[in-house]
């Protein structure tokens, strides 16, 4: 990666990650817009845009699924979701060469993890500097000096987008040349591995999402559903707009029918 | 005294920043009286009252950011009633924002943050396993649309509504009903989690077209329900990441490939 894309990546990291608690909260800082948005980035330096996108996407949404539950209540701070997608996604598609899609994707969704937790890190200590800067605001009122709310809000988003840029540059800058070291002296027995983790680690993203769901009385109608989708996907040459249509009524249904029980009871 | 259609406009684009300067010490305090600044211009031409007000707005504050321009407008209109002489009025506004400020987290957090936005990120995904090619890449937008539409729309209209009924706002958010829609969000989004399942192994990864290496179907859903299992007896996600990792490692160098 060159230091003119790390520069432009980094920066973008920084922008998307306002919006994860300073900003908007509109959430584009999500993983899965991220993953997209860097693969993007990536495949259009490499004259492969929708390719590029995809290949992000898909990591994207597998960090995604694997941090649904975590949510930022109260003064929780959760794995920091840009850096952390970022990185799956650009290792995803700056590592794929030689047919290693699934395990480039595989190990950068490994790394995602400590890369999440010190973005989480760096966000506490940036929260720590936001409350001096709060505090000192307040000495100023006390003093009767006159104190520009904007002008301290727009400080405290600076050191926000200053930690996210500082964080990915970091995770990208080190992360992924040694990824690629990694896959690059991996065995061929372990990147086989690598391979099968990537649909592993999609199950497993979904039985996470399953779990933040759970719902004694839903799995009946999910495992129902996963099987008819199964038979029909495997067995019968159904097209690929009918699973499509068939997942979203069966689950329009079951949530409306939901909807409207917990209404009933509510009366 | 009242506030202008205008000074309530531009405390709702503020309330977009309202976690601009969150901290451990007072929380969303800055966010609060950068959102109060324009009402407190209008209401207080002196600046040593406007300061006295400005002082008691940096006081600790913490809500769901969502739910938060309910709390906004309410406390927009009892500020306006203390800055025309009415008697409690500065104590109506932190009446206000402590007794609205939790209820209203509770509920955000669990419609919003542990629902809304997991079930739009579900769909989002399922878009891009599901939809045809080269539609699946719209899948950020499809979940950004359907996390936005409700969200926006409650930021958007929450102040007025909050200004319009001011303590009695709480009536206003009861009557969404939000807890039943909650029960109903998470039912779909467990529906749709078997929906993807049943359908991974056939459609093949995103970019490769690459179909899932296990050839049975049904020992990969078995494998789902596993693990699935094992999160249920609080296994963390983490220590299964890993041993999924190791088994993979040692399946891989067991197998000749």
């Amino acid at each position: 990666m060159s230091p003119l894309v790390l520069l432009i990546l980094s920066a973008l990291g920084g922008l998307l990650g306002l919006d994860s608690t300073g900003a908007l909260q509109v959430m584009v800082s999500r993983p899965l817009v991220v993953g997209g948005i860097t693969g993007l980035v990536l495949g259009c330096l490499a004259g492969a845009a929708e390719s590029g996108a995809a290949t992000g996407l898909a990591a994207g949404g597998l960090v995604e699924l694997l941090w649904i539950g975590g949510l930022p209540v109260g003064s929780v701070v959760p794995p920091d979701g840009v850096s952390a997608a970022m990185t799956a996604a650009a290792a995803a598609v700056l590592l794929r060469n030689g047919g290693a899609g699934e395990a480039a994707a595989a190990i950068g969704v490994l790394a995602s993890i400590p890369v999440g937790a010190l973005g989480a890190r760096a966000e506490v200590i940036q929260r720590l500097l936001t409350a001096r800067l709060s505090a000192r605001a307040e000495c100023a009122v006390e003093r009767g000096e006159a104190v520009s709310v904007g002008g301290l809000l727009a400080a405290a988003l600076g050191l926000a987008w200053l930690r996210g840029v500082l964080v990915c540059a970091l995770c990208l800058g080190l992360g992924i040349p040694a990824l690629g070291w990694i896959l690059g002296h991996l065995p061929l027995d372990g990147v086989r591995a690598l391979k099968w983790c990537f649909w592993l680690f999609w199950l497993l993203g979904l039985a996470v999402a399953a779990d933040h769901f759970w719902e004694r009385r839903g799995l009946k109608y999910a495992a129902g559903l996963a099987l008819v989708l199964a038979i029909l996907g495997t067995q019968y040459d159904v097209s690929q707009q009918m699973i499509l249509s068939l997942a979203v009524a069966g689950a329009a249904a079951a949530g409306l029918w939901r909807w409207a029980h917990a209404l009933r009871g509510e009366e | 005294m009242t506030l202008s259609w205008e000074v309530r406009f531009k405390t709702t684009l503020r309330s977009l920043f309202l976690q601009g300067a969150w901290n451990f010490d007072r929380m969303q305090n800055v966010g609060w009286a950068f959102c109060f600044e324009p009402a407190l211009r209008a209401l207080y031409p002196d600046p040593a009252r406007r300061a006295a007000a400005l002082k008691r707005h940096l006081e600790l504050f913490n809500t769901h950011p969502y739910m938060a321009g309910y709390i906004l407008g309410a406390a927009l209109k009892a500020e306006a009633e203390a800055a025309g002489g009415a008697e409690d009025g500065e104590e109506r506004v932190a009446r206000i924002k402590s007794s609205l400020a939790p209820a209203l987290a509770a509920v955000g957090d669990a419609f919003f943050w542990a629902t809304l936005r997991p079930a739009s990120a579900l769909l989002g995904v399922a878009w891009l396993w599901l939809a045809p090619h080269p539609l699946h890449l719209a899948a950020p937008l499809v979940f950004l649309a359907a996390y936005n539409l409700p969200g926006l729309w409650l930021r958007m209209h929450s102040i007025q509504v909050g200004y319009e009924k001011g303590e009695g706002v709480a009536m206003h958010v009861a009557a969404l009903r939000l807890p039943a829609a909650t029960e109903g969000l998470r039912m779909a989004a467990l529906v749709l989690v078997g929906a993807v399942a049943g359908c991974l192994a056939r459609v093949g990864h995103p970019e490769t077209g690459a179909r899932v290496p296990i050839v049975d179907n049904f020992l990969f859903l078995g494998a789902g329900l596993s693990m699935l299992l094992l999160l249920r007896l609080a296994v963390r996600p983490v220590v299964l990441l890993v041993l999924c990792t190791l088994g993979a490692l040692i399946l891989a160098m067991a197998i000749p490939g």
